[in-house]
Parts: C-alpha cells; sequence; structure tokens
C-alpha cells in the first residue's frame, strides 16, 4: 500500500488516508450486512421512531471499536507485521501476540457492550433478562481489563492512566458546560445515557491520542 | 528528558528484548524510553542505571 503514496508524503496523511480507505471499505461492508440482517429480522425496524442522537453516536463508537478490534486481531496472525505496528525490532513474540489478542477482545467486547443497549430497546427481549446479560457482559470486560492491567508494565499502566485523567478532565468541562446551560435553561436536559455515550466518545478519542504519543502504535 | 539508552545498547551489542528482560518491560517500553516518548519511574531509572552500572545522572540528562 506504501506504493500508492508519493514518498514524500507525511506519515500522518498515510495513516490518515488508510484509516479513511478503511472506514469506506468497512462502512459499505456493514451497510451491506445491516441490509440483510433487516431482511432475516423484519423486526428490527431500522427507522425506529425512538432512535436517539445517543444511539446513533454509541453505534459510531461501537463501530470504532470493532474495527478496531478486528485490525488487531488479523494484525496479530503476522507476527512481522505486528512487530512493525508495535515499532518492535523484529517480529513480536509470544508475550506480544498474547497480549495484543487479548486487547483485541476487550475492543471487541467493548463495542458489543456499547451498542446493546439501543439494540435490545428495539428488540421484544424482557429488560431483566436484557440487564442481566449486560451485567454479565460487563463483569466479563471488567475482568479482561484487571487481567490485562495487571499483565503489562509501567508504559501501559502510565497510558490508562493518563487517558483516564485527560477523560476526566475533558469531560467535567464538558459536562459543567452543559449543565449550566441546562439549569440556565438554554440546552435541554439530557440522560444518562448521553453522557455515558460522549464520555465513551471522548474515552475513546484521548486514548488513542495517547497511545500514540507514547508510542504504543 | 534526553537519554543515553539507545548508545549505551548498542555499546554492549544488546537488542532490544535483551534489555527488556534485563529490565523486566516489554520492548514497547524500551523502544518509548529510547525515542523519548516515556520518561521512566523512578525504581525503573535505578534499574536501568544498575543494568548498565552507571549513575543515573550519566543516562538521563534534561
Amino acid at each position: 500500500m506504501s506504493g500508492l503514496f508519493p514518498a514524500s508524503t507525511p506519515e500522518w496523511a498515510r495513516q490518515l488516508s488508510k484509516a479513511v480507505l478503511a472506514g469506506a471499505v468497512f462502512g459499505a461492508v456493514g451497510y451491506g450486512v445491516g441490509r440483510l440482517a433487516a431482511s432475516f429480522f423484519p423486526g428490527l425496524d431500522p427507522t425506529l421512531p425512538d432512535l436517539r442522537w445517543a444511539d446513533v453516536a454509541a453505534g459510531l463508537v461501537a463501530a470504532v471499536l470493532l474495527v478496531a478490534c478486528l485490525g488487531t486481531a488479523v494484525t496479530s496472525i503476522d507476527r512481522a507485521a505486528l512487530g512493525r505496528v508495535l515499532k518492535l525490532e523484529g517480529p513480536a513474540g509470544d508475550a506480544e501476540v498474547r497480549a495484543v489478542r487479548l486487547q483485541s477482545a476487550i475492543l471487541g467486547l467493548s463495542g458489543v457492550i456499547m451498542i446493546l443497549p439501543p439494540i435490545l430497546s428495539a428488540v421484544s427481549v424482557p429488560v431483566t433478562a436484557s440487564l442481566a446479560g449486560i451485567g454479565l457482559l460487563l463483569v466479563l470486560h471488567t475482568t479482561l481489563n484487571l487481567r490485562l492491567y495487571r499483565s503489562v508494565d509501567e508504559l501501559f499502566r502510565r497510558v490508562v492512566v493518563e487517558a483516564g485523567a485527560l477523560t476526566f478532565w475533558l469531560g467535567q468541562g464538558l459536562l459543567f458546560l452543559w449543565a449550566a446551560a441546562e439549569r440556565l435553561a438554554v440546552a435541554p436536559p439530557l440522560t444518562a445515557w448521553d453522557i455515558y455515550v460522549v464520555l465513551m466518545g471522548v474515552y475513546l478519542v484521548v486514548s488513542m491520542v495517547v497511545t500514540f504519543r507514547r508510542g504504543l502504535a | 528528558m534526553n537519554n543515553r539508552l539507545k548508545v549505551l545498547r548498542a555499546e554492549r551489542n544488546w537488542s532490544q528484548a535483551d534489555l527488556a528482560e534485563a529490565l523486566g518491560v516489554s520492548r514497547q517500553t524500551v523502544n518509548a524510553l529510547e525515542t523519548g516518548r516515556y520518561d521512566p519511574s523512578l525504581p525503573l531509572a535505578f534499574k536501568i542505571a544498575r543494568v548498565f552500572d552507571q549513575p543515573i545522572e550519566s543516562i538521563f540528562s534534561e
């Protein structure tokens, strides 16, 4: 793919082009899968009248997480490619492959958890079963996250802490501005779901920035 | 903060994996340290000094 770009193309432009291209391909595939799923499950109407902006945003965040999951899983098959992505001397070893696959599983699970509430609210599944399912997935997600956190070294932990601190700082600022506007009756009230989706969107962007900045990807 | 990790490692003909193993960190961390993207914690800085048998201030500088 590097042959597509002139030698003078900056690295960020190459990465951005690749991301846009991958987004277009996965978007088209996702649209096709969605249309196919709609024909198999006619009860799942994609033009739900109560679909809110937060549900669409949750879908977008989930899509990014699932694409990242797929990307890391595929990259982990080729040790040489994984070594290049992780900026290692030579191919990735067993420990690196294991860590990346665990991260891939967490990313995928995060995507599924993110999109489940809007989907479950649109299909006729009992609320108790829905909440129990989401709770179980959250426990599994937390367990995997803890396992990963305990298995990595101080650089990865620093990235997690920095991403969390930056997200809190940005999130509380945004929330304060909105809360003040809401209190002054110039902005509509938000739900917990709205706030959660925005928070996760901010966390996704912040964690990517911190990861690149620290040289982990 | 600047450091001489890459030079010291090259002088000893160590790979990133060798140094990572000696320090008990990942190769990614060694790479991040060498490229200046990450400053080590104090315990890791002491460990680096011990591994290279040099004082911390001769490895790291402002």
